[in-house]
This record gives structure tokens, C-alpha cells and sequence, in this order.
């Protein structure tokens, strides 16, 4: 349009032969909806790129995020907001349920990365807690188990 | 808190039981502020005490600081009784005080003007120190003797290190003064007897066990003179036991070093007392059984004692005798920890909340493998010359977590002071701090 505008159309406008582009379109959808379970190319599940851009995910099943806010009008806090808005927090088990299922498997298997800075960190020690509660059920797996549990055995093996 | 409606609301689909709104939660969008914030949150003056992103004017309580406060409606006894010193006092084996009033030429007249005008002084050499609250304080003949026995100073004596005394507890600056034996200055009574100079630490006997009845204590016997003739230097004695310095050792705080003086008529033998060899082991002493065995003879006149703390002078003297110098630290409790939760329900920092129930195994371990690793590629492990080089880029760079963790390193704080220590991990944290002073040290 600005090229007709200031006269240089036929210069500048190629005419060629129509080809076939597959286009893919960004769906306006709301935040929830985000969880895409068959993609239209492959069919297959799609991990929420806004959750893996904001949080990492350590081999034990922890995901990690960094503090909301935390570069919000930080000349306005006091000495605590400075010291511990930079920290690296721990999600609820309901979150990391959560972005477990919007994760793809892919995401959910152990990394191994060399000098990884949080190799310390991919395995928990100390944890006492039942693994079973009164009525028999499991207490620290997730209610809906992704693959069978020879599959997941192979996988989900650090929970010390 | 608003509700969105979904685009895909009107989009029926049999049996999806699709969401049409953003789900209800039963917390509000901001806090209820009157609820805890009181009744002057919204009131006329609200921006006067501002306090957070809520613009409400709170009233919080009137925290006072816990400070110690002195109710004197609360205090009962005199003074006296409040500072009265409570030790049983049923045996004296000294001599009886002769109370000697000294006789000063005194100008009523004159001495009243000079009080008056505030010009006027005492001369404390005339007097004679006769407390023995002092003593019952330090312990000082419960640890020589047994609960219940004490003495008068009956004789004067005067220990001095160069510039330094031996007073009544006071605290000798550097243990290095005492590299040789004191000035010991002892009055003359005027008889024809003999002293003897006891000196012993009181706090220095690192090898027996503390006894099941506390009367037999033990002390170090660092100097032994005995039989100086009355009026006579202390040299014109025979030394017993040569002058050892005291040795405190590191990490034991203040040892008390007591000059004990005895009175006798005639000479004793001390041949059975005599110590040659220098090992601090040999040198372990009981003043109440050195004193029972000689009751009949001796007779103690006076005591003056010091406080010796370690200095590096303390480690020469023991390598002089041939022993080494130990160490001591304190042993802190393991800090309390709550019970970990596989997931807090409270967002916590992940790596110091892991970092607190990791097994020091694992950590030394993962030290050592971390120390191998530079020993191989850089051939040397030693840390950084400054604590991190490339500051503004790795601030920007990594996370806040790992640059400090990175810090931490290079300059080898906690965990990683064992990267950078010749031996093992037995009191890292020490022997780093120590290497660190040595360095300084010009």
C-alpha cells in the first residue's frame, strides 16, 4: 500500500505464480486453554511454552520458578525484598502436577547436562515422609500415572 | 476478582463440559484491609503513614524493644547481701592477721581544705589489699586446697613480668612476657625462716580425667623454689622444678597461674618434688597434698594469681619441650531443623532448602570430586585471588543463586573451605580461618 502510495507499484510488486505455504496461524485462545493435547500437525501432545519459558524442572519432580514481582518497583522495597527476590522457589505439589501434565513426556524424563550447575540439586535426600497413607493409596505419586510402571520405573527412579 | 469469559463459551460441544468463565476462587483480588489494617485504614489522614502497595493507613501495635529494665520496686536485699560472696569459711591454715595501722603525720586542718578543694590523695602503697572475696570468686582455694580452707595474706610479695604484675586475677596482655622467670619481690618479716615460691596453673591440666570427688584437684607445677632464706632474693633459693611459661592452650580461654608463697622455720628437703624431665605430663601437681604432706612445717602467706590466655609464644614454649601445640574448639549443636516436605507448602529458595538435609557425606564427596577435577585439569587447587573476577558479566549473566554459589568458592567460605585445605576436613572451618591470618599476617 505504501509502495502505490508513492508510486513505485510496478517496480516493486513481483508478480508470481500462487504457492502452496502452510500457514500456521496463532489461535487467540485464553490461558487456560493452553494445554494443547493433539496439535494439528502431528497429533501429538504439546508442551505450554509459557510454562517452560518461566520454570525449569529438576530430575527429582521439582519445578523451580524465580519470585513474581521481583523486579517490580524495587527501589520501593525494603532489605528483605532485596535479599530474597532473587531466590529460585520451589512450587507447590499441585503446581508441579499441573505442569507436569502441560509438559510433554519429553520434559518429564531425566536431563543430564555436563557441567550442569544444578547436578546437585536433581536428587532429594532426607525425605521420610509415608509413601503410603492409611487407606493404602499412594501419598507421593500422581493420581493419573502418564506410562505403566515397568515405563515409569525406567524414567521416575530418584525419589530417595 | 474479575471473571473472563472464554471466546470458546459459546462453542457447544456434547458431553466436553467446557469451562465458560475463568474458575471462582474464594479469596479475595486484594486483602480485606479493615480486617487486620484497624479502623483508621480508610480515614480521612490515609496518606499520612503510607505503608505498602495497599495505600492504607495501618495501625500496628507499639512493638517495645525487649531491653533489660531495672524495676527497683522489685529489688529487696541491701547491697550488701546481694554481692555477699557465700563460701564456708571453717578452716585457716595461715597465719593470724596482725592488723598494722600505719601512722601518717596528719594536718586535720590542712587534709579538710585539700578534701575540700578535691586535691586530695590517698597513697595506695600504704595499704594493704585483706579482701578475700576475690579469691572466693576465682575459686582460688577451692582449686589449690580443699572447700572450706583459706588464709590471710599475712606477707607482702610482689611478681612482676618486666612492666606487667601479678595481682589478683588480672589479665597478662601477651603470654610472651612470661618467656622468663619474674621479678619476684618478697618481704622481709625479719625472723630467721625460709619461703618457698609455689607457681601452678590452676586451669592447666589437660590429662586427668575430672575426679568423682572434686577435693583432689590437679594443677601444672610450672616453678618450684623452695628454701629462700628470709629477706634473700628468690635466686638464693634451690629451684626445685625450673621456670616453665604457662601454657594455655588454644581454644581454652583464660587460664588463672598462682604464685603461691609458704612460710617455714627450717630447711626442707624437696628432693622427692623434683622434676627433670620436660614433658608438661610430669609437671602434673596437688598443692593440698604437697601442703597435708608438710602440714606441720609450712604454712601458706600469701597467694597472688594472674589470667594467661594463648599466644603463639604458648606454641614455642611446647615445641620447646618437645610436645605439640593442640588445638581446641568448641563444639556447636547441629541446628534444628523443621522436618523436610517432599513439596513446602510456602514457596522456598530450592537450593538452600535442599542444601539443608544434604548429608555431609554427600557434600564432602562432592568437594573432594570437585578438588580432583581442578587437580587434573589445572594441575593446582587454590583459591581465586579475588572473589570473583568477571563480577559484572556473571551478575547479568547467571542466576543470583549460582553467582553466589560461585563466589562462595572462589573465595572458599563454608562448605568449600576444604577445596583449599592440605588434609582432610577435621575443623575446615579453622584451619582455613587460620591459613587466611597467615597470610595476613605481615
Amino acid at each position: 500500500m505504501a509502495s502505490s502510495m508513492l508510486g513505485f507499484s510496478s517496480f516493486l510488486t513481483k508478480t508470481t505464480a500462487p504457492t502452496l505455504t502452510a500457514v500456521r496461524g496463532v489461535a487467540r485462545i485464553p490461558h487456560y486453554e493452553h494445554h494443547i493435547r493433539f496439535d494439528p500437525a502431528t497429533g501429538r501432545k504439546r508442551p505450554a511454552q509459557d510454562a517452560l519459558d518461566r520454570f525449569k524442572r529438576l530430575n527429582n519432580g521439582m519445578w523451580i520458578r524465580a519470585h513474581p514481582g521481583r523486579n517490580k518497583m524495587r527501589y520501593a522495597k525494603n532489605q528483605i525484598f532485596e535479599e530474597t527476590a532473587d531466590y529460585f522457589e520451589t512450587s507447590t505439589k499441585e503446581e508441579c502436577m499441573i505442569l507436569d501434565k502441560i509438559a510433554s513426556p519429553f520434559w518429564l524424563r531425566r536431563k543430564y547436562y555436563p557441567n550442569d550447575p544444578y547436578e546437585p540439586y536433581h536428587v532429594r535426600y532426607g525425605l521420610n515422609s509415608p509413601r503410603v497413607d492409611h487407606k493404602g493409596r499412594f501419598v507421593r505419586e500422581r493420581p493419573k500415572v502418564l506410562l505403566d510402571d515397568t515405563t515409569a520405573a525406567k524414567h521416575f527412579n530418584d525419589l530417595q | 476478582m474479575r471473571r473472563v469469559r472464554s471466546i470458546y463459551a459459546e462453542h457447544y460441544i456434547k458431553r466436553s463440559h467446557r469451562a465458560k468463565f475463568t474458575p471462582r476462587v474464594n479469596r479475595p483480588w486484594r486483602p480485606r484491609v479493615i480486617a487486620w489494617a484497624g479502623p483508621g485504614a480508610f480515614m480521612r489522614d490515609r496518606w499520612y503513614e503510607r505503608d505498602g502497595w495497599y495505600k492504607a493507613r495501618i495501625q500496628k501495635p507499639e512493638v517495645v524493644p525487649r531491653l533489660h529494665i531495672i524495676d527497683p520496686d522489685r529489688i529487696v536485699d541491701t547491697f550488701e547481701e546481694a554481692t555477699r560472696v557465700v563460701k564456708p569459711k571453717e578452716i585457716n591454715i595461715g597465719f593470724k592477721r596482725t592488723s598494722k595501722t600505719p601512722t601518717i603525720a596528719r594536718d586535720e586542718a590542712a587534709l579538710e581544705i585539700a578534701a575540700h578543694k578535691r586535691t586530695l590523695e590517698v597513697d595506695l602503697s600504704q595499704l594493704s589489699f585483706d579482701q578475700l572475696s576475690i579469691y572466693d570468686h576465682f575459686n582460688i582455694f577451692e582449686d589449690l586446697f580443699v572447700p572450706g580452707v583459706y588464709f590471710n595474706t599475712t606477707q607482702k610479695v610482689a611478681v612482676r613480668y618486666g612492666s606487667e604484675s601479678v595481682a589478683r586475677g588480672n589479665l597478662i596482655s601477651s603470654t610472651s612476657i612470661a618467656k622468663e622467670a619474674p621479678e619476684v619481690e618478697i618481704e622481709a618479716l625479719g625472723t630467721d625462716a625460709y619461703n618457698t615460691l609455689l607457681m601452678v596453673n590452676l586451669d592447666g591440666d589437660a590429662y586427668t580425667p575430672e575426679a568423682e570427688n572434686e577435693f583432689d584437684k590437679t594443677q601444672i607445677l610450672h616453678w618450684f623454689v623452695g628454701n629462700i632464706p628470709d629477706g634473700a632474693k628468690v635466686d638464693s633459693g634451690e629451684t626445685v622444678v625450673p621456670y616453665l611459661p604457662p601454657t594455655p592452650y588454644k581454644g581454652t580461654g583464660y587460664h588463672r597461674v598462682a604464685f603461691l608463697l609458704l612460710r617455714h622455720k627450717e630447711k626442707i628437703d624437696f628432693s622427692s618434688n623434683k622434676i627433670t624431665s620436660l614433658s608438661l605430663a610430669d609437671r602434673i601437681f596437688r598443692v593440698n597434698r604437697f601442703a597435708k604432706q608438710h602440714e606441720s612445717t609450712l604454712t601458706p602467706t600469701a597467694v597472688s594469681f594472674a589470667q594467661f590466655r594463648w599466644d603463639e609464644s604458648v606454641d614455642e614454649t611446647l615445641h620447646a619441650i618437645g610436645s605439640k601445640s593442640p588445638r581446641f574448639f568448641y563444639e556447636w549443636n547441629e541446628p534444628l531443623k523443621p522436618e523436610q516436605k517432599e513439596y513446602p507448602a510456602k514457596p522456598m529458595p530450592f537450593n538452600l532448602y535442599l542444601d539443608m538435609y544434604r548429608p555431609p557425606e554427600v557434600v564432602q564427596r562432592e568437594m573432594f570430586s570437585k578438588k580432583l577435577e581442578r587437580l587434573v585439569h589445572d594441575g593446582k587447587c587454590e583459591p581465586a585471588p579475588y572473589p570473583d573476577m568477571f563480577y559484572a558479566e556473571n551478575r547479568k549473566k547467571l542466576p543470583n543463586w549460582q553467582h553466589k554459589e560461585l563466589i562462595k568458592e572462589n573465595t572458599g567460605a563454608g562448605k568449600y573451605a576444604s577445596l583449599y585445605l592440605k588434609s582432610g576436613f577435621v575443623n575446615a572451618v579453622e584451619q582455613a580461618s587460620d591459613e587466611k591470618k597467615k597470610e595476613t599476617a605481615v
